[in-house]
């Protein structure tokens, strides 16, 4: 009998296309929307060589030649363009460069507006500055060194090594994906919705006949359940492989750690969606309401909207990232990523474990032994 | 005006959904608009980037790096946790952690310096700009240490630093022509367009949808009223609907951008949204009468209105979007909406090159609210055929 109702609440489920858009197609989607307008905000970060305009006014060599130095070769600080400053100021008002640099008596810089790439050129122009003012000053107080100077000067020493912090690259627009995975694994919850209405003869005329047959209704009730999870964790599934395979997304490469965890979000989203369902008393068009309600507040305190949030939230209010099942779940893909231990990751899973058992407890509570003398 | 009458009774019953939707909306949009408007100063200001330090000895040369640093960087307190740190370092809250072992002064004092440590972010802009002044500092004070080694180090770093605040005058091009705006309501009426999308989108095809129902149809067909009255009142309700949701967003747009009223760049962006809010009113009368079902309406509207918000620069602004995603959004009005936006907030002075840049975005939005109307108007001729 188990099977029976196994194999017919599968087919049901499978024919639902309304949780079908939302699982399956509407994560795709979305994720495409975030791959196409986040894929190049990382590259944002990324330092290219500056373009800057160079008018040479005052035809001074030595400067021309560092200029020169410093834009050759692959790790070249510029791109330089040497122009007359009436094309100099064409070429920056139409953003082709990010600033003029014209010689003369002293170096002045000419941008249309601050930012990083402009504040290097400036940090660039003062260093010449500022390295006439330190030969100025040993010139004044110890003229006989002056030689030792500018040999120093022509040195070229590193002061600094790169020491790495983590095993993966710190590419914080990986959270809106695993924030979008959370939020599908909420929309599971329509599916634990689905199969409380199938059980509750209060709730749908199916359950009602449901209810007559000589089954118990845990059993009815788990075998509906067992479908709804092999349905939804072959969704989520879905949802990783387009993710990974098609938008190469990077989970990292803990790859049983990752599979165990979305297996666990399954379970936990199909059991909030029991809970809601449970815990709301009114009709189906109210609960859907405030399940969609509560997974968009719980997907955007997770991250979704703006990875920002998830940091403040985590900072300032830890025990809302602890209690917050979409939080929870980013959580966990975000620490198997990117930390090199397991603390925060078990941290989470144990959380979503919780969660789950609390979730399931109340439906049960609600499902179990429900009898009616008449509707 | 029956069916008018009816379209404002269906609206009424739509109106609480509709609320909600609006409501959260706006709320999202006026925190966006608020985390994500930059001030633009007037005066060339350097970048500073937000880093942390571990020093672990305390002497006159890493005091006057760290004080050398504060120009360009500003000290993010931490605890020197890895877990922490790594952390920050994810989430931006520092880009740039400086490690200083001990004995590093007295090793660089004689000549043979060890090495600092840094953490950042791979490749990024943020490291180079931080490395250039650590390099900056220490190589000049090593310029010191070499030619004046009678002078304490104490004195060397104040050479140091007085040397480093030497500093070149920077201009920047067109600032006499700038007025004073904020820029902030670029943010809210690139926003706006998520809003009224889907508030339209929705409420338009909540009315439709109940008269494209078959059996209301043919009830409808044999009453003395065209059909032709009767699409005329229908697309007045709609019109009516959507014209107030733009006055009550264009209200509140006040609340951002009071000081800016008499601006004309403010009136400017109030005759794009108008003209982006009746083009969008075409694009929810196509739907409407496309769809069938109240589920499909929903799952229409989230992804029209995220998909368009997305490439078109709503959420992540048409700079930084590929070329190839703003070539696709091209096809879009909301990219067109967005654009002028984006060249309002750039008028430094009205000059007739850039308005018209405007006024060719605006006449796009135009024509493709006229496409989609004519598109729905054919639509629902042949479906009244196939009702009949």
């Amino acid at each position: 009998m188990f099977f029976h109702v196994f194999k017919y609440r599968l087919k049901i489920l499978l024919q639902d296309k309304g949780t079908m858009f939302w699982t399956l197609m509407f994560p795709i989607l979305l994720a495409t929307f975030f791959y196409m307008a986040f894929g190049q905000l990382g590259a944002l970060e990324n330092f290219n060589p500056i373009d800057t305009a160079i008018v040479d006014t005052a035809g001074d060599e030595a400067f021309m030649s560092l200029v020169e130095t410093l834009s050759t070769g692959e790790q070249r600080l510029f791109n330089v363009k040497t122009t007359s400053m009436d094309e100099a100021l064409r070429l920056l008002s139409e953003e082709e460069v990010k600033g003029i640099i014209e010689t003369g008596e002293t170096l002045s810089l000419t941008v249309s507006q601050g930012g990083i790439s402009q504040s290097i050129l400036k940090t660039f122009i003062d260093s010449y500055s500022q390295t006439v003012s330190s030969i100025n000053r040993i010139a004044a107080q110890n003229p006989e060194s002056l030689q030792t100077a500018m040999a120093i000067l022509a040195e070229d020493l590193n002061f600094l090594e790169e020491l790495p912090i983590s095993r993966a690259n710190p590419d914080s627009t990986i959270i809106y994906f695993y924030s979008l995975i959370a939020m599908t694994c909420l929309f599971g919850g329509f599916m634990g919705m689905t199969e409380v209405n199938a059980v509750q003869a209060n709730l749908s005329y199916h359950a009602a006949r449901m209810n007559f047959a000589p089954v118990h209704k845990l059993k009815m009730f788990l075998s509906g359940i067992s479908a709804a999870l092999i349905i939804q964790f072959t969704k989520i599934l879905l949802v990783l492989a387009y993710l990974v395979f098609v938008l190469s997304i990077d989970f990292g490469d803990r790859i049983g750690l990752i599979i165990l965890t979305i297996f666990l979000c399954t379970v936990l989203g199909i059991s909030f969606g029991g809970f809601i369902t449970s815990l709301v008393k009114g009709g189906e068009g109210l609960k859907t309401g405030i399940l969609i309600a509560a997974t968009n507040v719980s997907s955007f305190l997770g991250g979704m909207m703006q990875v920002e949030i998830k940091y403040t939230i985590d900072t300032y209010v830890p025990i809302l990232s602890r209690i917050n099942p979409a939080s929870l779940i980013t959580d966990a893909f975000y620490a198997l990523y990117y930390f090199d231990t397991y603390n925060r990751f078990i941290e989470n899973i144990s959380g979503m474990i919780i969660l789950t058992i609390i979730f399931s407890a109340a439906t049960y509570i609600v499902v179990r032994r429900r009898k009616y003398v008449s509707i | 005006m029956s069916v008018f009458s009816v379209c404002l009774r269906v609206l009424k019953k739509n109106l609480p959904t509709i609320l909600i939707y609006f409501f959260v909306f706006v709320m999202v949009s006026s925190i966006i608009t608020v985390m994500t408007a930059p001030s633009e100063p007037g005066e060339f200001e350097k970048t500073k980037i937000p880093m942390a330090i571990f020093a672990q000895e305390n002497t006159p040369l890493v005091e006057g790096l760290k004080e050398s640093l504060g120009q360009q960087a500003y000290f993010v307190e931490t605890e020197d946790n890895r877990e922490k740190l790594q952390e920050a370092l994810f989430f931006r809250r520092v880009h740039y952690i400086l490690r200083i072992p001990a004995g590093f002064t007295e090793a660089f004092i004689q000549g043979n310096p060890i090495m600092l440590e840094r953490t950042s972010i791979p490749g990024s802009t943020s490291a180079i700009y931080i490395d250039l002044r650590i390099d900056r500092y220490l190589e000049t004070l090593r310029l010191y240490t070499a030619a004046m080694p009678e002078t304490g180090i104490r004195e060397k770093v104040n050479f140091v630093l007085s040397d480093l605040a030497v500093e070149t005058k920077v201009e920047i091009a067109g600032s006499e022509n700038r007025t004073n705006d904020t820029g902030i309501l670029k943010y809210y009426f690139n926003f706006l367009a998520y809003t009224i999308m889907f508030a339209i989108i929705f409420g338009v095809s909540a009315i439709l949808l109940v008269f494209n129902d078959t059996d209301i149809k043919r009830r409808n067909l044999c009453s003395p009223l065209s059909s032709n009255k009767i699409s005329l009142q229908c697309f007045l309700a709609c019109a009516l609907f959507a014209l107030a949701n733009w006055v009550v967003l264009a209200a509140l747009s006040a609340v951002f951008g009071f000081d800016e009223i008499a601006s004309p760049s403010t009136w400017l962006y109030l005759i794009n949204s108008l003209v982006f809010t009746i083009c969008i009113s075409g694009l929810a009368f196509f739907i409407g009468n496309l769809t069938k079902s109240r589920e499909v309406v929903t799952a229409v509207a989230n992804i029209i209105t995220l998909g368009t918000s997305f490439l078109s620069g709503v959420f992540v602004p048409q700079e930084i979007l590929g070329e190839n995603v703003l070539r696709i959004a091209s096809f879009m009005p909301t990219y067109w909406y967005v654009r002028a936006n984006g060249r309002i907030a750039g008028l430094a002075d009205l000059n007739i090159q850039s308005l018209s840049d405007v006024f060719i975005s605006i006449a796009i939005q135009l024509a493709f609210g006229a496409a989609f109307l004519i598109a729905a108007l054919v639509i629902g001729k042949r479906r009244q055929v196939t009702a009949e």
